[in-house]
């Protein structure tokens, strides 16, 4: 009985192994969060597990900088870490940003059920970053902000140094 | 059947892909069970441990003698004589001071575990398929994301190797680098009394490396931390499962991975290397349960999804509710405005003979009609003058209303 239609185990597979035991787990009192890349939600659960689907969406903030970076993940590359992630650099204006994450993802109908979220994720990195370029220009100081917005905190807090206006 | 297995391409020192792959041996779509790997492994990890007991005259070293009752004291046995502090201080209970402990460790305690060769086997063999999922080695906390492929495949020429200085310009040039200052950023010190006894450094687990003939790897490779170096003959379940989470990076040789077949054999063809073994059956051929669900096979038996959610219906009192009350029995719509005009006809409204008479002078055609036309603007101020006086006269206005609504259309 080979399986020879999958090269590696299913999703199905890989969640029952996952789902209790990660190292991205963070079981806490009030919920439990996962902090593995491409997790739009940080929620634990199957259909936001960034690591076990081929197709997979992520967005996150460009370290020292403005914008988001989308990323899809390749169906073709699943073995292979380097090629696995199709990243784009979304760094013009909002409005842009989510229009092109939304038209990606029902274009090619790529995980459609996550449409939402990587636009609301998307939108909450963009405006903690305006937010944190206005702090800045408001103070004239060139501080690390670590605005702590909930979608950010799993991650690095993003430092705006410089303000150029 | 080869050919339904993929092959994996073979990686150079240098990180860039030699022209060659090598078909995946079937070990890596063996049944993950993490169950058994946790328990194996649990077990196994008994069988390195040191015997240890207490001294078995501690606490016993006395001629101790319970005094008895009537003393105005406890009853445990007390040390005789006399001239010292120890003497009548209670002895032998593990309650007491110096006294011999509750159940004094032994050394014949079973230190060690057998395990059934088969659950090893299969605990090993588990481990491994899951070494080739990439989500589960980073779940597992190594980054693997600068990595070529998974699983990783380098030449024999690795195997010879014999500087530690080579060994690091490897693992920089495949991308294991990151993993390996994980564990550099991971080190600190033990909690507990194993900082006294030579134990006193703990880090993280990095890539184990897997070699079929050790020309130089072991020596060059076993100084930088976190890597451990297994031999394919001898693979080792504590070291592919550390913690007992499956999922550790593997980095294999070239003919480490070849020989993977032979010593585990595929369904098709039982191990050559050890005796009557093969590897364990999935429960489930195909456990992708989204192209299941998806299937002909299934889809064509099901029945229509139910789509229409039954929502909860308030009970609603038809001695209450007129509408309900006539949606049960029609004739009560009737009764009830029989009895209702039945009411009012013996009411009492104030309308005597004389008022009856001087209303119907008042009615005449004029007022009428100007009645009608004033509701045209002020539909509201007749309803209210109306509803003043009788409630056959609402009813009046009613009419006009809708009259003039005709009229307007």
């Amino acid at each position: 009985m080979v399986r020879t239609r999958f090269d590696q185990a299913s999703s199905q597979v890989q969640w029952m192994i996952i789902r209790n035991t990660s190292s991205f787990l963070h079981r806490r009192k009030l919920a439990t969060l996962t902090t593995e890349p491409n997790n739009l939600k940080n929620r634990n659960t199957y259909r936001y597990n960034g690591l076990i689907h081929p197709k997979v969406v992520g967005v996150e903030a460009v370290k020292n900088g403005n914008g988001v970076v989308f990323s899809t993940g390749s169906v073709k590359n699943i073995k292979k870490p380097l090629k696995r992630f199709h990243k784009v650099k979304l760094t013009r204006d909002s409005r842009r940003t989510l229009t092109s994450i939304r038209r990606t993802i029902r274009k090619q109908s790529y995980r459609k059920d996550l449409k939402m979220a990587a636009l609301r994720r998307a939108s909450a990195l963009l405006r903690g970053q305006r937010l944190a370029a206005t702090s800045t220009t408001a103070t004239t100081t060139t501080t690390a902000t670590a605005t702590t917005a909930g979608k950010r905190s799993g991650k690095g807090a993003a430092t705006t140094t410089t303000t150029s206006s | 059947m080869a050919a339904s297995r993929p092959l994996v391409t073979v990686y150079d020192e240098k990180g860039q892909s030699t022209g060659k792959s090598v078909v995946l041996p079937a070990v890596f779509r063996a049944p993950i069970r993490t169950d058994i790997v946790n328990f194996v492994h649990d077990q196994m990890r008994r069988n390195k441990r040191q015997a240890h007991a207490v001294s078995t005259k501690a606490g016993e070293q006395t001629s101790a003698e319970s005094w008895g009752t009537g003393r105005a004291v406890a009853r445990i046995p007390r040390v005789r004589g006399g001239g010292t502090h120890r003497s009548g201080q209670g002895a032998f209970g593990n309650m007491c001071r110096g006294g011999r402990m509750y159940a004094p460790l032994k050394v014949w305690r079973k230190w060690h575990r057998k395990i059934n060769l088969k659950q090893r086997r299969y605990a090993l063999v588990s481990a491994i398929a899951a070494s080739g999922v990439p989500s589960l080695v980073l779940a597992k906390g190594h980054s693997i994301e600068t990595v070529p492929e998974i699983p990783l495949v380098l030449t024999d020429k690795v195997q010879d190797i014999k500087k530690t200085k080579e060994a690091v310009a490897i693992l920089r040039k495949i991308g294991a680098w990151s993993d390996i200052l994980k564990v550099y950023a991971s080190k600190h010190t033990r909690a507990g009394k194993g900082k006294m006894r030579n134990r006193r450094t703990v880090m993280k687990r990095g890539p184990v490396i897997i070699y079929d003939k050790d020309n130089g790897v072991k020596k060059a490779f076993r100084n930088i931390p976190g890597v451990s170096l297994l031999s394919v003959e001898r693979l080792n379940l504590l070291r592919l499962a550390p913690g007992g989470h499956v999922g550790r990076f593997v980095v294999w040789t070239e003919s480490a991975f070849k020989k993977l077949d032979g010593l585990y054999g595929t369904w098709s063809k039982k191990s050559q290397q050890k005796a009557d073994f093969n590897l364990p059956q999935p429960i489930m051929t195909n456990s992708d349960l989204g192209r299941l669900l998806k299937a002909f096979e299934i889809q064509s038996v099901l029945r229509a999804p139910i789509k229409r959610q039954a929502r909860r219906k308030i009970k609603k009192n038809p001695l209450k509710n007129i509408s309900l009350m006539s949606r049960l029995n029609p004739y009560a719509a009737v009764q009830k405005r029989s009895t209702l005009l039945k009411q009012l006809k013996g009411r009492r409204t104030g309308t005597t003979a004389e008022s009856k008479v001087a209303a119907r002078k008042a009615r005449t055609h004029k007022s009428i009609r100007s009645n009608r036309l004033s509701g045209v603007n002020l539909v509201k101020k007749t309803s209210t003058e109306k509803v003043g006086t009788t409630t056959k006269t609402t009813t009046v206005a009613t009419k006009t209303k809708t009259t003039v609504a005709t009229k307007s259309s």
